[in-house]
């Protein structure tokens, strides 16, 4: 149907060859996350590093595969309204507990 | 001049029959509103008459009504009544019904979705309520705290339909929230700023989000009761490496976000309300959205005032009461709001009116009831007592259900095309507001003279004798108070329906159509140009606009999908109670639901 | 009289799609969800525990986690990531072949993710490891269980657009909607993995 050719080009975003560089970057963070989990030498800044890698990968999954750059900035908005709100609440949380001193066991 | 009918095609009259197969199949939010409203206010009647068998227990020291084992029950299922199958689906049903007119929509955003939220909260509330007939209802308060909910502690069902009932009400109200959130950001009239909403359409936004956010925690408790309870995990449970208080902290990170679900929906509607029987605009419009919304987000860094007798240890109790004690400041700046609303305007009695300056000051009492349990110190000695009890049931009866009768003698003529009798309503005002006061206000005073809650019976001696009993007449006249407005309400049923379009010449847009709307709410979307859209209307000369001719409307047409998926769903959470067998029967039941709504033709 | 007859147009009031609106709204309350299965984890991360396996080794994650194993599984799912987004290229620029076969490659990495899944839990519980032996166990296995649960779901999603792909009307003019909404469900699934990955095996215990 004459229509579909319209739909189309509606298409925003990357092309399938960047898609796959992509993919390829996040398989390289992931090595690079693995081999500094086993590197003694840095074992006691892992938390932080890890941290880095992971949350660059989570930004380029969201940002890029999830279209959220390209996309209207009020989904944006509402993810990170949620995610912040989450892991705010969530790290209150797990510290109450971790700098709770009658927690016995 | 050609009526609107004959200019724009309207939908064909059969899909807006009477008959039981109309409402099962019914995807149209005026109608699930009132689904919503009048099951909300049976099951409000039903947690009323548990309340009542508590009061006739309580008043005399030593009572011999029911015992212990039953007590435990009617306390827990009270609160799960009121709050989870009364309060909030009458609050869904002026959502469903007042928003989509409210913002110049035609429905919802996904009307079968809409659906589906009724039919699961039905089933949810069937199942949590015939908890009494299967071996007890949940026994252990609405709260459940571990270990007591342990299976070593409460070894019958009754604390299994409590998880499974919950788990099923929560999927409705996720659903609906989410449909919501959807429908208030994306299907506003033209025109229809977001500055421009009501301030009832705002307050149902943030109680979205606030569901959305804060349902999950809740299923992640729940979840966690349920293992420990039945798979032989221990994360509640100290004798396996487990922490009770994991399961307290987990339940009021969703329960304080819960309350604020309970009360702002009434603070939206006195804000509608008491502007149109002020003859005046809201003041402080900007105020009170941003007021609401600070609440929306204060509201996740409060929720261990409700633990300050667990040992938390005074940095944290400090944090918790710094927290709470700010979160009275956005509170009191909208009661303001609402005085200065009055303050010069031309009053009118109405009884809605009554309910709402009620509100404002029934509700300000619990608050400032609120802001004394902020103060740890002060909460050790309240805490558990009566006092809590006096709080809690000032915020939510002088709140929520004072906003909630405001907005029934309101908005009834809008949903019906009648009115309810004024004279009438003013008696059921009148004993409600009394019958209230004299039941709650006491348990201040008994609160602080120790009596513990949750207790089925008490000894004489203590002191408590005369302030139950007062409160148990309290009660009473409560009673009666809702039998004068029930009759009210059938015998205003029996009336013609001949109310205009704006019987209160108020403002908004719901009132820019019949009383009750056509089945497409509006023969023409309007066009928005101010907050207060009717009365700009009216003082610039605006009229009405004229139907374009040739239009069609396009209305959803109705579909058996949401209650064959909703009867999946209770088919699912049956299963863990009874057989497995039928757990695994919802599963076929949901699947063909699922593809048979995503196939259905929605033109 | 065809000619004259409008539909009323319902533009949306941001210009964005209500779907898309619903499933972004939907994950942020799943940001909440896992958030709490996590906090969990991490509550009763370093519990002392006095369970043990056969061999006498304490069950806590530095004993008992693949990490080589699961690495192999983070790097299919992270694949399933990216063929998705093959996927939702090929249904929005109407490739119709292409948007099956790479809905197939994901259902089928998917899968496979879900079976090295299968795999660990079993391995796990002949080494004595289960939802009752420590806190570890009952946290981890709430936490991937749920996971996993969260990818079979997906898997399913994904099979009934491919089968429903195949009718003759195929996913219908919104084919482009249906496939990205699948794809935000299936991203999402996958970024909660990298921070599981991350937070239960990566760092030790």
């Amino acid at each position: 149907m004459a229509s579909e050719a319209e739909h189309q080009e509606e298409h925003h975003g990357l092309q399938p060859m960047q898609y796959v560089k992509i993919g390829v970057l996040l398989t390289a963070i992931t090595v690079v996350e693995l081999g500094v989990s086993y590197w003694e030498a840095v074992s006691h800044m892992l938390l932080p590093i890890l941290f880095v890698l992971s949350g660059i990968k989570f930004a380029i999954v969201v940002a890029l595969f999830m279209h959220l750059k390209f996309d209207n900035p009020l989904f944006t908005r509402l993810f990170l309204m949620s995610f912040v709100l989450g892991s705010v609440v969530l790290t209150m949380l797990t510290a109450l507990f971790w700098t709770d001193a009658t927690l016995t066991n | 001049m050609a009526t609107a009918a004959e200019t724009i095609a309207l939908p064909t009259e059969s899909a807006y029959e009477s008959g039981i197969w109309s409402w099962i199949t019914t995807v149209d939010h005026k109608r699930i509103g009132t689904l919503y409203a009048v099951t909300g206010f049976i099951f409000f009647l039903v947690g009323g008459f548990e309340a009542m068998l508590i009061r006739a227990q309580l008043a005399v020291p030593n009572g011999t009504v029911i015992d212990a084992s039953l007590y435990n029950q009617l306390f827990g299922m009270h609160a799960l009544t009121m709050i989870f199958l009364a309060v909030m689906p009458m609050g869904a049903g002026f959502f469903n019904y007042m928003i989509p007119l409210m913002i110049g929509a035609r429905d919802v955003a996904f009307p079968r979705l809409n659906a589906l939220s009724y039919w699961i909260f039905l089933f949810g509330a069937l199942l949590l309520t015939s908890s009494v007939l299967f071996g007890g209802g949940p026994d252990a308060g609405w709260f459940a705290y571990a270990p007591l909910t342990s299976e070593q502690f409460s070894p019958g069902r009754n604390m299994d339909f409590y998880v499974l009932g919950i788990l099923t009400l929560g999927v409705s109200s996720m659903a609906a929230a989410l449909n919501f959130a959807v429908t208030i950001i994306n299907m506003r009239a033209p025109g229809m700023m977001m500055m421009r909403l009501p301030v009832f359409v705002w307050m149902t936004l943030i109680i979205s989000f606030l569901l959305i956010l804060a349902l999950p925690p809740l299923t992640v408790a729940l979840t966690q009761l349920l293992f420990d309870r039945h798979y032989t995990t221990h994360f509640l449970d100290p004798n396996g490496g487990g922490d009770p208080l994991l399961w307290q902290h987990l339940f009021w990170t969703f329960g304080h976000p819960e309350v604020y679900v309970l009360i702002l929906p009434a603070m939206g509607i006195v804000s509608e309300t008491l502007p149109v029987f002020s003859k005046k605009p809201l003041f402080g419009y900007r105020a009170i959205v941003f007021s609401g919304i600070a609440i929306g987000f204060l509201g996740w860094a409060v929720w261990a005032h409700h633990m300050y007798t667990t040992g938390l240890g005074p940095v944290q109790q400090s944090i918790f009461a710094g927290t709470t004690m700010t979160i009275g400041i956005p509170t009191g700046i909208k009661i303001f709001n609402w005085m200065a609303t009055m303050y010069g305007g031309s009053i009118r009695f109405t009884t809605s009116m009554y309910f709402a300056v009620s509100f404002l000051a029934t509700f300000t009492i619990g608050g400032i009831s609120g802001v004394m349990h902020a103060s740890p110190p002060i909460d050790t000695q309240q805490q558990d007592t009566y006092w809590v009890v006096a709080h809690l049931h000032y915020v939510l009866m002088g709140g929520a259900v004072m906003g909630i009768f405001s907005g029934i003698y309101y908005w009834f003529p809008k949903m019906t095309g009648r009115f309810l009798d004024e004279g009438l309503g003013k008696l059921h005002f009148w004993l409600f507001f009394i019958g209230m006061n004299m039941t709650f206000f006491p348990m201040h005073f008994l609160g602080t003279a120790g009596m513990p809650r949750r207790i089925y019976t008490y000894d004489s001696g203590l002191g408590w004798d005369f302030w139950n009993m007062f409160a148990t007449i309290g009660s009473l006249v409560i009673t009666v108070a809702l039998l004068v407005f029930i009759f009210n309400f059938f015998r205003s049923m029996r009336t013609e329906p001949n109310a205009p379009n704006n019987p209160w010449n108020a403002p908004g847009l719901e009132w820019a159509t019949s009383s009750p709307p056509p089945e497409h709410d509006f023969d023409v979307i309007p066009e928005v140009r101010d907050r207060d859209p009717l009365w700009y209307d009216r003082d610039n000369g605006h009229a009405p606009a004229e139907p374009v001719p040739g239009t069609h409307i396009h209305l959803p047409p109705p579909s058996y999908y949401p209650i064959l998926m909703a009867l999946g769903t209770l088919l699912l959470a049956v299963g863990p109670l009874t057989h497995l067998a039928i757990t695994a029967l919802g599963i076929p039941v949901i699947i063909y639901s699922i593809w048979g709504w995503a196939l259905e033709p929605t033109d | 009289m065809a000619a004259a007859a409008q539909i009323e147009h319902h533009a949306s009031s941001t210009g964005t799609d209500n779907r898309k609106l619903l499933m972004w709204i939907f994950l942020g309350s799943e940001c909440l969800f896992f958030g709490s299965l996590l906090a969990t984890y991490l509550i009763f991360k370093g519990e002392p525990t006095t369970a043990t396996n056969d061999h006498g080794l304490l069950m806590i994650p530095a004993n008992l986690l693949d990490i080589p194993l699961t690495s192999q599984s983070t790097f299919v799912l992270l694949m399933s990531s990216l063929t998705m987004v093959l996927a939702v290229y090929g249904a929005q620029t109407n490739r119709l072949k292409m948007m099956k076969l790479w809905l197939l490659a994901t259902i089928v990495l998917g899968l496979i993710f879900i079976g090295y899944q299968v795999f660990e839990f079993t391995t796990f519980g002949n080494e004595g490891l289960n939802l009752s032996t420590n806190q570890f166990g009952a946290s981890f296995f709430l936490l991937t269980g749920f996971h996993g649960v969260h990818v079979g779901i997906g898997v399913l999603y994904l099979g009934s657009l491919l089968l429903a792909s195949f009718r003759r009307t195929g996913l219908g003019p919104e084919a482009g909607v249906h496939v990205e909404l699948a794809g935000l469900y299936w991203h999402f699934v996958d970024i909660v993995w990298i921070v599981l990955f991350t937070v239960i095996y990566l760092i030790p215990a």
